[in-house]
């Protein structure tokens, strides 16, 4: 589902992140992505995302090849990913459903089939009751459901998660892996930036562990 | 299928419609400053325009006149001007001569210019009699008028002549220079209005810039993201045109009265101070096009360039 050939990601700066990754991701796989601070986690969820293009190698996510996808093209591209941050990326002025309708007012979608998608989203993650809220009137973690609520509203067949327990503390944390681990029970495909061994250890699911823009451990649980 | 697509078609530019009047409602003063602005820049050629069409259009009868008026030396009796004016009646070239003698001039005179006391003080008629010469219906060309006119000139009892289509001439030249300035003028304050709008929008994008961000993230295309910046330039040109006009409007009631006053001295009743249908449509057509160009502008050169990190 998403496979990285020769894959290096430097930096206008100079900066190396990343550097002759191969790596393969099955469909329906959930993937740990670790490694310490800098060690290119983010960047290589980027050069998924289209956020960065690679600078050496390939990217084919679906069997297509998306490193060299033409600028028009990232937006439909995007449509079929779901991202999650640590930062969670809401806008403040809108409320927990607008947030959430966000990516298919884009597409169009009419506002019924809006209300319908959005209210399941809401519902999965627990905040169908906070619809009418503002994000700055909810807590960091119903934040970050709000986030992950608007990433699965398009029913994406991959997730892509940077650091998505990074301000949460681990019971929070906890709920929100115990999230991801449902939507990879209905087939979906995540890949998950974390640095925190202890809850990655704890889902056993496959790792795969950078250090200095390198893979240096594939895990296979 | 395609029903539907037009029904979707027309709901998203709605809700675009409706996102960036909301936004302009968010900050009043801000909006309304950026209008007037807008409307005083469109009022300002505007005016000048509408001035400059209808002063064109009440001049347009005289453009086939090929009148040339006489004027007769001052020691011409009554009875020799009528004997010349016979004489010309015959003449080929000549169709018909109208008289008017020194005291038929001086009653026009005192009637139109209400100077009549004034003129009870001089001693001697200072205004000439004029026989008003219409030439054959063969000869129009301005060539074979002139010629005419040169031979009526030659005779002993005229003083000079007056073509009415060189006066005519000059003052179409006079008015095609106007024109030009106008539209040059109409022009510069375009580019003005466009300057303003671009600067609306460049500072909506820089302080949405987040959201933004957020839109490309989960996939917005760039048709989607500038959409409602197309109608904030829309809104902001199509009603600053409507304030431009209602601007119009009222300097042009308010000046009224005292051009016509002056105008009724010379026995012009046509007040060139109104805003015609033309110059109405031309400003709100304009105000339409340099909110395109704006857009086109304002998003080429600062939607484009935002990118999610
Ligand atoms: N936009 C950028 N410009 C230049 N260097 C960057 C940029 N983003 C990340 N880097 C560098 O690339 C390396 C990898 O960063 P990153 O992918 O963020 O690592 P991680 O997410 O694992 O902490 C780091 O050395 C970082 O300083
Ligand atoms: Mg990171």
């Amino acid at each position: 589902m998403i496979e990285f050939t020769h894959v290096g990601k430097r930096y206008p700066g100079g900066t190396e992140a990343l550097l002759g990754i191969n790596l393969e991701i099955d469909q329906g796989e959930m993937v740990f992505l670790t490694g310490h601070s800098g060690a290119g986690k983010s960047t290589l969820l980027r050069l998924i995302s289209l956020i960065e293009r690679p600078t050496r190698g390939s990217i084919t996510v679906n069997g297509r090849e998306v490193s060299k996808l033409p600028h028009r093209s990232i937006p439909y591209y995007r449509r079929k990913l779901g991202v999650i941050f640590q930062d969670h990326r809401l806008l403040p002025e809108r409320s927990v459903f607008d947030n959430v309708a966000l990516p298919l007012q884009i597409c169009g979608t009419d506002p019924r089939t809006i209300g319908k998608r959005v209210r399941a989203a809401l519902d999965k993650v627990g905040l169908l009751h906070k619809e009418k809220a503002l994000p700055d009137m909810l807590s960091s973690g119903q934040q970050q459901r709000v986030g992950i609520a608007r990433a699965v509203v398009n029913r994406p067949a991959i997730l892509l998660a940077d650091e998505p327990t990074g301000n949460l503390d681990p019971e929070l944390s906890e709920e929100i892996m115990q999230l991801f681990v449902d939507f990879n029970q209905v087939g979906v495909t995540l890949l998950i930036a974390s640095h925190d061994q202890y809850l990655i250890r704890h889902f056993s699911k496959k790792i795969i562990e950078l250090e200095n823009g390198q893979i240096k451990n594939e895990d296979n649980v | 299928m395609s029903v539907f697509s037009a029904v979707d078609f027309i709901r998203q530019h709605r809700e675009a419609a409706q996102q960036a009047f909301r936004e302009l409602l968010r900050r009043p003063l801000t909006t309304i400053l950026t209008l007037l602005a807008i409307a005083l820049a469109l009022a300002l050629p505007g005016m000048l325009l509408a001035i400059l069409g209808n002063v064109q259009q009440t001049t347009k009868p005289w453009e086939d006149n090929r009148q040339i008026n006489v004027f007769m030396k001052l020691d011409v009796t009554e009875d020799n001007l009528a004997e010349l004016a016979n004489e010309w009646r015959d003449d080929g070239e000549i169709k018909s001569v109208k008289m008017i003698s020194q005291k038929q001039a001086l009653e026009q005179f005192k009637q139109n210019s209400g100077m009549a006391d004034a003129l009870e003080l001089l001693e001697v008629n200072p205004l000439p009699a004029v026989l008003i010469v219409t030439p054959n219906d063969n000869i129009s060309d301005p060539e074979n008028i002139k010629l005419l006119g040169k031979r009526l000139a030659a005779n002993p009892a005229v003083d000079q002549i007056q073509l009415d289509q060189e006066s005519l001439q000059r003052l179409q030249s006079f008015l095609n220079f106007l024109n030009t300035s106008i539209l040059l003028l109409a022009f510069l304050f375009g580019l003005m209005v466009t300057l303003i709008i671009i600067n609306s929008l460049r500072f909506e994008i820089i302080r949405r810039q987040n959201e933004i961000k957020v839109v490309k993230l989960v996939g917005g295309s760039n048709e989607y993201i500038q959409r409602p910046f197309l109608y904030t330039a829309l809104l902001l040109g199509l009603m600053g045109a409507i304030l431009a006009v209602i601007i119009i409007h009222f300097v042009f009631l308010f000046l009224a009265p005292y051009l016509e006053s002056l105008l009724s001295l010379y026995g012009n009743t046509n007040s060139p101070l109104h805003l015609n249908p033309e110059t109405t449509m031309t400003i709100l057509l304009a105000a339409l096009l340099l909110s395109l160009a704006s857009t086109w502008v304002a998003v080429r050169f600062n939607l484009r360039q935002i990118e999610p990190q």
